[in-house]
Order: structure tokens, then sequence, then C-alpha cells
């Protein structure tokens, strides 16, 4: 009986030891979001960031943490009246595919907003991603709407000025 | 149900409308994204040009009353009726606790400003940059009908440059201007103030005897004749 209990917890203390391990690498970049971006999470959700009033759908942001190192900036062309470029962030984390947009009804400065997240991105650890899920494309790449970026370089928000024309 | 700045409008309060677009990833596919409800990280009301012309091409067609059909010797004098009419009754709805805008008052207005040419672009004589389309809307005037940390304490207007050049925009954005411009004008003054002393801020007058005020004012007499 003592053997079994013996098996059993060393079983189990080396289960959540290397549970922890290899949760640690996703856990780890959350430790960058403080009591303020909480605060900031629980006061933006109380109203709804996206709705499909057709379906029904409601979605609200959330913060998603990734290694910076995953995170590539490039662009898409969105036909929003006319063809327009509007910056996009890709993110592989683990078996998942994100890619972060931005409103295709704003006129974006792209490059602007590229150099932006590009450098707050540059020789960090992690990225924090306040953003809003939106739809699942054919590939499984999980599409999200951005409301703030945050490393510990510093914060990218969409209202801050001049990355619009 | 929630609440929503005018019937007409598509989402609630503090949200905006974002149409289904095609996007070219960078990997080079192109992918549908939905159409949707987004909320203003503002919490103010906004409005974008998607929207604008979803209302301007599903609800105004119906709807009749001013401003007269007069060309008032213009080409395109009655062209833009439709969206005089209709962006008038929608911002009257908007600020229905404030005195209502005739369009006439409209109409005649853009028959000084632009002479209802809808893609004319010159530059501002008080140094503001351009001042573009039917309503002569100042590119100062285009930013702080959009910032939400400016002017308007709330139902803003999001258009880019080349969307003033579009008329039923344009209109849009001019008589919410002018709804503000009557604002302010109404503080300053500590009095309650006519729409066409209202129009004479708009155009930056001080008097109503200006020749523009009094041209102004003769068109706008030939429209309620």
């Amino acid at each position: 009986m003592k053997r079994f209990f013996t098996l059993f917890f060393s079983g189990l203390f080396i289960f959540a030891v290397v549970g922890f391990i290899a949760e640690w690498r996703l856990i780890r970049n959350y430790f960058l979001l403080n009591w303020s971006d909480l605060v900031f999470a629980w006061d933006d959700n109380r109203d709804v960031a996206l709705s499909h009033p057709d379906t029904n759908e409601e979605y609200y942001n959330r913060w998603l943490c990734f290694d910076a190192a995953s995170a590539d900036v490039s662009y898409g062309v969105v036909e929003y009246g006319e063809a327009r470029q509007v910056p996009i962030i890709d993110i592989k984390s683990g078996t998942r595919t994100f890619q972060f947009n931005v409103g295709p009804e704003i006129e974006w400065l792209t490059a602007a907003v590229q150099n932006r997240w590009r450098r707050l991105l540059q020789n960090q650890d992690s990225v924090c991603i306040f953003s809003v899920y939106s739809e699942t494309d054919p590939d499984g790449t999980e599409v999200r709407y951005i409301r703030k970026l945050k490393t510990p370089a510093g914060v990218w928000d969409v209202l801050d000025k001049g990355y619009t024309d | 149900m929630e609440e929503k700045v005018h019937v007409w409008r598509k989402c609630p309060l503090g949200q905006r409308w974002r149409s289904k677009h095609p996007l070219r990833t960078p990997s080079g596919k192109i992918v549908t994204r939905r159409g949707g409800c987004v909320q203003n990280p503002s919490r103010m009301d906004q409005i974008y040009s998607d929207e604008m012309k979803l209302i301007s091409d599903s609800k105004f067609s119906s709807l009749t009353g001013a401003p007269e059909r007069k060309t008032l010797g213009f080409s395109q004098g009655n062209k833009f009726d439709d969206a005089i009419r209709g962006w008038c009754k929608y911002w009257n709805d908007v600020f229905s606790g404030e005195m209502p805008i005739d369009p006439d008052l409209v109409k005649a207005l853009i028959a000084t400003e632009s002479g209802f040419r809808a893609s004319i672009r010159i530059k501002d004589g008080r140094g503001q940059g351009h001042a573009t389309g039917l309503m002569q809307i100042t590119d100062a005037t285009l930013k702080i009908l959009s910032d939400e940390k400016g002017e308007l304490i709330n139902h803003l207007v999001n258009l880019s440059q080349k969307d003033l050049k579009d008329p039923s925009f344009n209109i849009a954005a001019g008589v919410r201007w002018l709804f503000h411009k009557r604002g302010l004008a109404v503080k300053r003054l500590r009095r309650e103030i006519t729409w066409e002393e209202a129009i004479m801020y708009y155009k930056g007058y001080k008097s109503r005897e200006h020749p523009q005020m009094i041209k102004f004012m003769k068109i706008y007499q030939e429209l309620k004749k």
C-alpha cells in the first residue's frame, strides 16, 4: 500500500513538474500584464467588442500573450471601397495560428504602424495583444482585431494619434 | 434591444458597422472577412462612409419634402436633393432636441459654397489647408469631425479626404458641422440663434451684410418662393 502511494504521488509530482515546464513557456508571457491592464480589460468588457446581429454572436476583447519572436509583422490588402494596405501581425503559438488585423474602415498609415510594432517587438521576450475574435479561416487561422499591443518596450493603442490618414 | 442613435443605423450606440470585405493576406491568399458591428474604443457614436452609403442607398430615395427641386440656374442644381433631404432628416432626428435644419437652407448653402460642383477642392482663405466638395469642408473641419478627444462630444463623422468628394458623404459631414457650429454659437452668445446666423458662422463671416451672405439669403428666398 505504502509503495502504491509512493509511486502514485511520485507520478503525480513528475506529471505536475512536466506540465508546469510545458505550460511555462506559454504562461510566462502573461506576466507582462499588470494590474492596470486587467482593470482596462475588465472595463472594456462591459461592452461587446464585435457582434454579428444576424446570428446573435457577440465577442469580447481579451488579452492573449505570446513569445515576441513568434510575431511576424506584415501587411494585407483590403478591398474596402478601394484597395488599400492594412498592417497585420501573424503569430504561430504551439499548434495555433493567429492573424491580428486592424479595422479596414480606417485609412491606416501602414508603414508607420508596422514601424511602431516592430520597434515594440524588437529584442523583447513577450508580447500581449488585446483583441477580439472575428472568425476562423478555412486553414484554421484565428482572425482577431487588435485594440492594444503591449511589450516591455511600450504600448500601441488603436486610439494613438499619428497612425491614420 | 440595445439603443440605436437612429433607426436607420445598423448597430447599437457606441458601435460602428464594418462591411464584409475581401483581404489579400501576406501569403497571397484572398479571404473574405465578415461584416459586423464593431465597438468604437471611444464609446462615442461614430459613423463611417460604408454605413453612410448603406443608409443613403436604402433610405433616401423614398423620402419626400424639401428641398425644392429648383436648379437655381446651376446645371447640377437639383442633382443632390435626395442626399440633402436624407441627411437633414438624419441629423434632425439625431439632434431632435434642437431646432431642425431646413433642407432648403442647406441647398442654398451648397449653391454659394461650391455651385453644386462635387469634386471642387480649393485653398481655404483662412489658411486651414483646403476646402473640399459641395459644402466646402476644410481639412481642419474633417479632423475635428473624427477626433475622439476633440471638440465634438458625440456623433463623430469619420471620413477621408477622398470621401469628401462624394456628394452624399460631404453633405452628411457638412450638416453635422452646421449643427456643431450652431451649438457653439448658442453657447457663446447665450441665446438661441437662427439657422441663418449659424450659416454665417459656418462661412466665417461676422455680418449678415457680407456680400456672400446677401447672395446666400437671396438664393434661400428663391427656394422658399
